[in-house]
């Protein structure tokens, strides 16, 4: 044992110098590369079982007609599922649906989170607090939230509808008409996922060196001008990761639009994950399920490419690739 | 193109102070340079003057008038950053132009989407332009114009953030400890180049530093500091030869003055350490005392002539030989810890000197160029009648 030690600590000091000889005390390594994959072995497994196999039977799922009392049941049918869906208008509707819930989910989650970031950024008495009670929806389950929320929403004598009642603009089916069922879902989520931006937001303020924005006091730049020279562009590759991520939840978010209207009123908030459940568990169409399951993560894919290519092409300019 | 009057400037941070009852008075196109060790309040005196702290008590004045309370861009001067604060998403063209954007920013531009495009229209206007061109063909920054901060060594970005205070051609120039960051070889050069950007521009510095070397060097005037009082303000001449304290001899000079503790009695002066007595006659009352005298004062003399003492160490620079020594004979472990022995004294003796650390030799020390210091309040007892004006 203490030769392989020995051995360890010369391969560390001559990993640069010289390769050669590295290579040559390699089968004293044998024993580190073994213990290595071992470690990670667990994960791999883990990832094996819960991911990866799923996965792939997913994807052979959307080609078969199985039905869900019996999944290994069904049989080939080709692109059929793919050719049904991209012809029904349910499909269309329910990825307009995804679009418009995603986009503004993550426009104003962003905006009321990195808005109040810049709030609660500032001096001012109790702002620990404030900053607790802003994350507080994040800790929450959202179970919770959106039984809250279906109590507030509630069309007889919910605390909104008493509200608008009271102020003259009259009462509203908020979870069932359709012109507020996406209203009142996205408001839900943006009041939920908010405090996420603000703390990653918060997070990136706090790192503007104090020194940037002395400068730009001594160079005569206003608050404004601070913001949008300095702080702005110093927030902008947090920005782009958070709405990434913002975007992949948002179309993957399924609890908080169920339970609020299961996908109603009259499809209006029928996502491509509520689509599926139906499909899979009310409609028991494994095989059509598993169709919108696999173009519902080309859409995920897509974004996130173009998110990477924006990256990267955000890099080249700034001349740090 | 100020004078800068303090007039019992305090600063403190709750009950800390950390400076205390600053006066003084600078008069227009001086290169003040602020020294003192870390922690003494030196730039902390700079950000009150830049505006950047705020001011305690006392006034602040430029020209005679208050400016207690400008804002920094009000108050025209330039700051250059320890850590250069260059930004780091602009080009080096769009941080030197930044400031005389914004000078010429109106409060409408702020309209989103018009912003941007009076930005542009701002960063291309002619005079912005040639502005830019100007200062960056004075600092040779042409070839860089399109890179970002990052991408440049640090001598480069020295040289940006040095650009973008002299753009808006402010009468002040501050710098916080701008060369602390580079390597030895660049701070020579950058120091130089400082020094001639000073006589060039033709306006006040004022120059914070910890490196004596660089307050001797540019300083027109040196204001030394320690514990937010000022100990000496003086031309670094008076600074170095006529220090007012044991604090200002101690902190100049490399090695620093010596400080060899002696007693007067009439007209015959004794060193305590060792009990030698120095043969020339002193003016000084009788008293215990800490005689200043600088290294390169001291000389060799031949054994039996001068004042006996033992070297504890030896060090060969080259053109010069640094010896230490000590008047008490030194102990196997005092020699052996030579340099960190607090009773050690050192001469500067040009060219290369051999001798052997613990060996006896007469040292040449003379009173007539010491400064005498109190030895109760380290305070400089005969110092000339200009400098005793100049502090009051």
């Amino acid at each position: 044992m203490p030769v392989l030690v020995e051995d360890e600590k010369d391969v560390v000091h001559n990993s640069k110098s010289s390769p050669r000889k590295n290579r040559l005390k390699s089968h004293s390594r044998g024993f580190s590369r073994w213990a290595g994959y071992l470690f990670i072995a667990p994960a791999i497994i883990y990832l094996a079982i819960f991911l990866l196999v799923p996965f792939a039977r997913g994807i052979q799922l959307s080609f078969t007609d199985s039905v869900l009392v019996n999944p290994s049941g069904g049989s080939f049918v080709g692109i059929e599922n793919y050719a049904n869906l991209v012809t029904s208008a349910r499909f269309w509707n329910s990825l307009g649906a995804t679009l418009t819930y995603t986009a503004t989910t993550v426009f104003f989650s962003m905006f009321v989170g990195t808005t109040t970031a810049i709030l609660v950024n500032r001096k001012f008495r109790g702002r620990t607090i404030v900053r607790a009670i802003l994350t507080f929806p994040y800790a929450m389950p959202s179970v919770a939230v959106t039984l809250v929320f279906i109590w507030i929403y509630n069309q007889s004598g919910g605390i909104l509808n008493r509200t608008t009642g009271a102020l003259g603009l009259g009462e509203v089916g908020w979870l069932t008409d359709p012109s507020f069922g996406m209203f009142s879902v996205v408001a839900t989520t943006v009041w939920k996922v908010f405090p996420f931006v603000m703390l990653v937001m918060l997070a990136a303020l706090q790192s503007v060196p104090e020194e940037l924005f002395e400068a730009a006091r001594v160079d005569g730049a206003d608050s404004l001008s601070t913001f949008r020279s300095i702080v702005l562009p110093h927030l902008m590759p947090t920005i782009r990761v958070v709405a990434l991520l913002m975007t992949i939840w948002s179309i993957r978010r399924f609890e908080i639009i169920f339970l609020l209207t299961g996908g109603g009123p009259v499809e209006k908030t029928n996502t491509l994950v509520i689509n599926i459940y139906q499909r899979a568990f009310s409609e028991q169409q494994l095989g059509a399920a598993a169709a919108i399951a696999v173009l519902g993560l080309i859409l995920s894919l897509a974004v996130t490419v173009v998110f990477f290519l924006a990256e990267r092409r955000e890099n080249v300019k700034e001349g740090t690739s | 193109m100020p004078s800068i009057t303090f007039k019992n400037l305090s600063k403190s941070y709750g009950s800390t102070p950390i400076i205390r009852e600053f006066t003084a008075d600078i008069d227009d196109k001086e290169f003040l340079v602020l020294l003192g060790p870390s922690g003494c309040g030196k730039s902390t005196m700079l950000r009150m003057i830049a505006g950047l702290t705020d001011i305690t008590s006392g006034e602040l004045l430029f020209d005679g008038e208050l400016v207690n309370t400008l804002e920094p861009r009000a108050r025209n001067v330039a700051f250059v950053f320890q850590s250069y604060a260059l930004y780091p998403h602009m080009t080096v063209q769009e941080n030197i132009a930044f400031p005389l954007i914004m000078d010429r920013f109106k409060g409408w531009y702020h309209i989103p989407i018009l912003n941007s495009i009076m930005r542009r229209v701002l960063a291309n206007s002619p005079d912005v332009r040639d502005r830019v061109t100007e200062v960056a063909e004075m600092l040779e920054l042409r070839e860089l114009m399109k890179r970002r901060p990052k991408t440049l060594s640090g001598g480069q970005r020295q040289r940006v953030a040095v650009a973008r205070a002299l753009v808006r051609d402010p009468s002040l120039y501050l710098l916080d400890e701008p060369l602390s960051n580079l390597d030895a070889k660049l701070r020579t050069q950058m120091r130089g180049e400082i020094s001639a950007l000073f006589r060039r521009v033709s306006k006040s510095f004022v120059y914070v530093t910890h490196d004596q070397v660089e307050a001797m060097t540019m300083a027109t005037r040196i204001i030394v500091l320690n514990h937010g009082e000022v100990q000496q303000i003086g031309t670094p001449n008076e600074i170095y030869n006529s220090p007012s304290n044991t604090f200002v001899a101690s902190f100049i000079g490399a090695p620093a003055m010596n400080l060899i503790p002696v007693t007067v009695s009439s007209g015959r002066t004794v060193i305590r350490d060792g009990s030698q007595a120095i043969s020339v006659r002193c003016e000084q009352p009788d008293g215990d005392y800490l005689l200043g005298i600088r290294p390169e004062v001291i000389a060799l003399a031949d054994a039996g002539t001068a004042s006996e003492a033992y070297v504890t160490s030896l060090e060969h620079l080259g053109g010069e030989t640094v010896i230490g020594f000590q008047f008490k004979k030194p102990s196997q472990s005092n020699l052996l810890a030579a340099t960190a022995v607090y009773s050690n004294h050192y001469a500067r003796i040009p060219g290369r000197i051999e001798l052997k650390p613990g060996s006896v030799q007469d040292f040449d020390i003379n009173i007539t160029a010491g400064v005498w210091f109190d030895e109760k309040t380290g305070q400089a007892l005969n110092v000339n009648s200009e400098e005793l004006q100049r502090k009051e």
